[in-house]
Formats: C-alpha cells, sequence, structure tokens
C-alpha cells in the first residue's frame, strides 16, 4: 500500500461520518448558522442532527450557542478554529488519498 | 484552503443566495425606489409648490440613508417572517465588525457609486421628461 492510501488511517474519524461532514461543510462556507438551516440543508433529522451537533462539540470543533433575534429563539452553531483547521487538514488528507486512487 | 470547485463553493453560494431567496431585499429596494421617484416626479409635475420642494429635498436626504440602512430593515423583516420558517445564516461578510472593516473599504464606494448612477439616472430622466414636455407644449411652427 502506497504512503498516500495509508493517510485513510490518519483520517479525523469525527469529521469522516457522511453527516457531520455535510455539517462541518456548510459551517466552514456560512461561518454561522442555526439548527433549522442546517437541518433543512442536511435534510437530517431533530433528534440526528442534535446528536452528530454534539459530537461534534465535544471534539471541539463546533460551537453552540443559544440567543435571540428579536423574540426569536435561535440556536446557532459555528465551527470553531480548531474546527476550521481539522477540517482544512481533512480535505488536504482526502485530496491526496482521492489522488492516489485515481 | 479546499478547492473552490469542492462543495464548499457550492454551500457558500447557497448561503449567500439564501439572503435573496425570500424576495425581501427585492420587496425593500423597490418600494422604496418607487417613492423616490414619486417625490421627484412631483417635483416635477408641481416644481413651485413649496411642499413639494421639501418632500423632493427630503427624498434626495432619504435615499442614501435609506441606502445604508436597508440591510436593517431586511433583517428586521427576516427576523420575523424568514428565519422562524427556514432557518438563518449569515452570509460570510455580515457576521462582525471584523469582516466588517474588511468590506468596509468596498463596501462604501460601491454604494456611492449605486447612489451617484442613480442620482445620475433620475437627473437624465428628469431632464428628458422637462425636455419631452417642452416639445410637447413648442410644437414647430410650420411655415
Amino acid at each position: 500500500m502506497t504512503p498516500e492510501l495509508r493517510q485513510l488511517a490518519n483520517l479525523d474519524r469525527v469529521i469522516h461520518e457522511p453527516a457531520r461532514l455535510m455539517i462541518m461543510t456548510i459551517l466552514y462556507a456560512a461561518e454561522e448558522a442555526d439548527f433549522l438551516y442546517l437541518q433543512r440543508e442536511c435534510n437530517l433529522t431533530q433528534g440526528n442532527l442534535s446528536s452528530h451537533l454534539l459530537r461534534l462539540e465535544e471534539a471541539g470543533y463546533v460551537w453552540i450557542e443559544k440567543t435571540f433575534k428579536g423574540k426569536y429563539p435561535l440556536t446557532i452553531c459555528r465551527l470553531t478554529r480548531n474546527g476550521r483547521h481539522a477540517f482544512e487538514s481533512y480535505v488536504r488528507k482526502m485530496r491526496v488519498v482521492a489522488a492516489a486512487v485515481a | 484552503v479546499p478547492d473552490p470547485t469542492t462543495p464548499v463553493l457550492e454551500a457558500q453560494q447557497r448561503c449567500w443566495s439564501y439572503w435573496f431567496i425570500d424576495g425581501l431585499p427585492s420587496l425593500v429596494a423597490g418600494p422604496s425606489c418607487l417613492i423616490m421617484a414619486l417625490f421627484l416626479l412631483a417635483a416635477q409635475l408641481r416644481p413651485t409648490r413649496p411642499l413639494t420642494i421639501t418632500f423632493a429635498i427630503a427624498a434626495l436626504l432619504l435615499y442614501p440613508l435609506m441606502l445604508f440602512r436597508m440591510k436593517q430593515v431586511i433583517e428586521w423583516l427576516k427576523v420575523r417572517i424568514t428565519y422562524p420558517r427556514t432557518g438563518y445564516t449569515a452570509p460570510p461578510y455580515f457576521v462582525d465588525d471584523r469582516d466588517t472593516l474588511v468590506v468596509f473599504p468596498v463596501a462604501v464606494p460601491s454604494r456611492l457609486a449605486v447612489f451617484l448612477v442613480g442620482g445620475g439616472i433620475v437627473l437624465v430622466g428628469s431632464g428628458a421628461f422637462r425636455l419631452f414636455r417642452y416639445i410637447r407644449g413648442n410644437p414647430i411652427a410650420k411655415p
């Protein structure tokens, strides 16, 4: 096995899960988004999204804030600096792996 | 930094288009331009009335104010209409002061340009309207 392919073993498994990868991609692009927006974009159920967000929050990749805009409560999610770096590193590794496979 | 051809760019574009997707920016910009146009038209039709002149001056002063405050008005409407239904996301340049400072050198000249171009169009339009009225009121004398 080539060294490039061996990088697959070092991939960040927190991000590698498809639903969490979707969440990370959206938050990387959007800077911040609320629970409802993420749910609609990722097409996940409330419980599913909630558990994935919790996992990302535990890993220190996502920062969740319960706030209000006007009178309406919002659960706003943002990528932390760590999360941003982890996502960029994940993308770099995946690109190397994809190039080796292709 | 991820390749711009990846889904990151697509997510970013969706996020940006989300600001316009509910039509509120157009609904706010449209009537405000219409009100401006009506004020200026009234000033052309009845130019000597003090009330019309006052309205026209007020409209001219309100126009740049509207340009700079439009985002707040749209945001106020979005909080009540869009966000509770389809969720909230902020385009990257709306997030905090750090980003505002980055965008500031671009935002001010671009808005000023819109103001000047808009003002120019209004002036040319009003000139054309006056010329049309003049020509209609003063037909070429037949020999």
